[in-house]
């Protein structure tokens, strides 16, 4: 099958927060944006759009292919892409998932006020241990290895093995995605070659865009659901975004490459072989699930280690044990991965697969998958935007489970290509730049900062404002961040 | 082109959330090295010092058609790459059959400061891989995904 060519891409617009691409050719339903009118001028003319419209292709797509405002270029599925496909008729994607499984962010509350922290004496201190105990950067492994056993642990129980071999507390699992164990995990989906990649990368950082972040809670917009996340204005809090590493990376691989083969074998044309898949029924299809929920778990394990690693790091640097002990999570949410999930159409319940790419599930209040202190509030939505201005914290509303299968948004988004961004940097101290905006960053290598920089994104703010428009998300809270740890 | 032997080589090329480039030799083999070469400039800076730790990997790949051996060829040159900090001086691929082809890495670890990895990886995609044939050489645009 041809893919769409992006010239054919009629968009319409259908209010201040959405635009329509009517379904044409192989299209099996619609797609639909979410984007104010800037946010779509700037995408008008990205493939994306094409990618858009190529899920739309795939068997058993249920509702539109769908894109949150931070949508862009990806590969196979555009980033910031939501797809639902039906449990007995669809099908599933490693390339709707990504190679970085379970890629989320993990917000932690800190007691601390700014001032304590940014104390000249202490927060040198603070990111000199965390850029050491938290290992970030190209290929970094941490001390020690996994054992085959120890690692089996991982994939089936997820955050709740670190927390049972003292990373962290019990009560942290409340506040994570569910539990930080997905279930149905099938360790003998996981080849050698995955296994040998986790086993020195648990507890680490990675590069990238990946990071830690020291922020200020610099506004809340919903005084009532911050209380209820224990966010106060000038409090310390700390985000953490990373995945699965290589472990996800090599079981997405793996995967794909039967999943080439397993297309061709059940009559799945497709428009990119990105996209390629296997029915949800199918052998290929269940181990894949299985194997996925391995990356998953061992993401929420990561993110679990790194955890504690703060902790550990704020109570040396505050000088009480206390100080890191009363660090807590706030939640802890996944932006690429694919879920069995039950949604209403037409008013009757179904069980779909829903896949978010660069997407972060979104519950509304009441859900009865919501921790039950947050469940007058809605499942919190962590987005991070870039290392200069802010990142939010939304809770979810009742339109994203009506309107996008309880999806949201996950960051910024990318405007600059790394190479643009890397031209736009030569000549320029960015360490100096963001030092004078108040931002300490500490990175492995001079690139990623460049790659990173504030203007290769756009500003969370526009994104995170269409979100809220279209009724799927409401903010609580700005964080503004002041250090940074970047791969 | 950054590497131009002939009109052979590849080019990097925009693209927003990745790392793409175009690949450009005369034949399957060719294009293959060139993808691996591609990788070589994107994962390390510098330059093999006199002395460095000889390094050495080989791979097997079967595939389905072409363009499946071109990514899972480059795929695990990219293993090799990264895993073992391989930092290939000589590239060798071999086709051993319609769509199957052997790959020898000969160089040295990149583990020093004069020779590192500076780039991870996370895999090479199939998005956008067509290999298309224009004035007797072959030539396809492949997307890395950092």
């Amino acid at each position: 099958m041809k893919p769409i060519s992006l010239s054919s891409i009629r968009p319409e617009r259908l209010d201040d927060y959405r635009w329509r691409i009517p379904r044409t050719g192989p299209m099996r339903v619609d797609g639909l944006v979410y984007a104010d009118d800037a946010l779509f001028a700037a995408i008008r003319n990205d493939p994306a759009l094409v990618q858009v419209c190529n899920v739309a292709t795939l068997p058993g797509i249920v509702g539109p292919s769908m894109a949150m405002p931070d949508i862009h270029w990806g590969y196979g599925f555009p980033i910031g892409g939501v797809a639902a496909f039906d449990e007995d008729e669809g099908v599933i994607s490693p390339g709707g998932v990504g190679y970085d499984i379970s890629c989320g962010v993990r917000l932690l509350r800190t007691t601390l006020p700014v001032e304590e922290v940014r104390h000249e004496r202490r927060l040198g201190p603070l990111v000199d241990a965390l850029f050491r105990e938290i290992p970030s950067g190209v290929g970094k492994t941490t001390r020690g290895r996994l054992n085959r056993r120890e690692l089996k642990g991982v994939m089936l129980r997820g955050a709740g093995w670190a927390v049972e071999r003292g990373f962290g507390r019990p009560a942290d699992l409340e506040q994570i995605e569910d539990r930080g164990c997905m279930p149905g995990a099938d360790p003998a989906a996981v080849s050698e070659r995955a296994v040998e990649r986790g086993a020195a990368q648990l507890g680490t950082l990675g590069s990238g865009n990946h990071f830690l972040e020291l922020q200020r809670v610099d506004r809340l917009y919903d005084e009532k659901a911050a209380a209820v996340l224990g966010l106060v204005k000038g409090q310390v809090t700390v985000s953490i975004h990373t995945g699965s590493r290589g472990f996800g990376y090599q079981i997405c691989e793996d995967h794909l490459r039967k999943m080439v083969k397993a297309a061709a074998r059940y009559g799945i044309d497709l428009p990119d072989r990105q996209l390629c898949c296997a029915p949800l029924t199918s052998p290929e299809g269940r181990a894949y699930l299985g194997a996925m929920a391995c990356g998953a778990n061992f993401a929420f394990a990561n993110r679990q280690v790194i955890t504690q690693r703060v902790r550990d790091c704020f109570g040396k640097v505050f000088g009480e044990q206390e100080t890191g002990e009363r660090i807590g999570v706030v939640y802890d949410v996944c932006h690429n991965l694919a879920k069995l999930e039950t949604h209403s159409l037409g008013g009757e319940k179904r069980r779909l697969c829903v896949h978010r790419k660069g997407a972060t599930r979104c519950l509304a209040p009441g859900h009865p998958d919501l921790p039950a202190a947050y469940r007058a509030i809605g499942q919190p939505v962590l987005i991070p935007g870039d290392m200069g201005r802010y990142s939010y914290v939304l809770c979810g509303d009742p339109g994203a489970e009506q309107a996008t299968f309880a999806s949201s948004c996950h960051g910024a988004g990318r405007v600059l290509s790394r190479k643009k961004a890397r031209a736009l940097a030569r000549g320029r101290s960015l360490l100096d730049e963001m030092a004078e905006r108040g931002v300490l960053v500490r990175s492995q290598g001079r690139a990623t900062v460049a790659e990173e920089m504030p203007e290769a994104y756009k500003d969370v703010a526009e994104v995170v404002a269409s979100v809220e428009g279209a009724g799927l998300a409401r903010r609580v809270a700005r964080l503004v961040p002041f250090a940074v740890i970047k791969g | 082109m950054d590497r131009v032997h002939g009109g052979v080589g590849f080019e990097m090329v925009e693209h927003t959330g990745d790392l793409a480039a175009r690949l450009r030799a005369p034949d399957l083999a060719g294009l293959i090295e060139v993808g691996i070469q591609a990788l070589r400039a994107l994962l390390f800076e510098g330059t093999p010092p006199p002395g460095a730790r000889a390094g050495r990997g080989k791979a097997h790949v079967n595939a389905v058609d072409r363009e499946d051996l071109l990514v899972q060829s480059l795929a695990e040159a990219l293993h090799l790459m990264q895993e073992q900090a391989l930092f290939p001086c000589e590239i060798r691929v071999a086709l051993t059959g319609e769509r199957e082809a052997q790959l020898t890495l000969t160089g040295v670890r990149a583990d020093g400061h004069e020779l590192r990895q500076v780039e991870e990886i996370k895999a090479v995609t199939y998005h956008a891989v067509e290999i298309q044939e224009h004035d007797g050489e072959l030539e396809t645009l492949i997307v890395f995904d950092v």
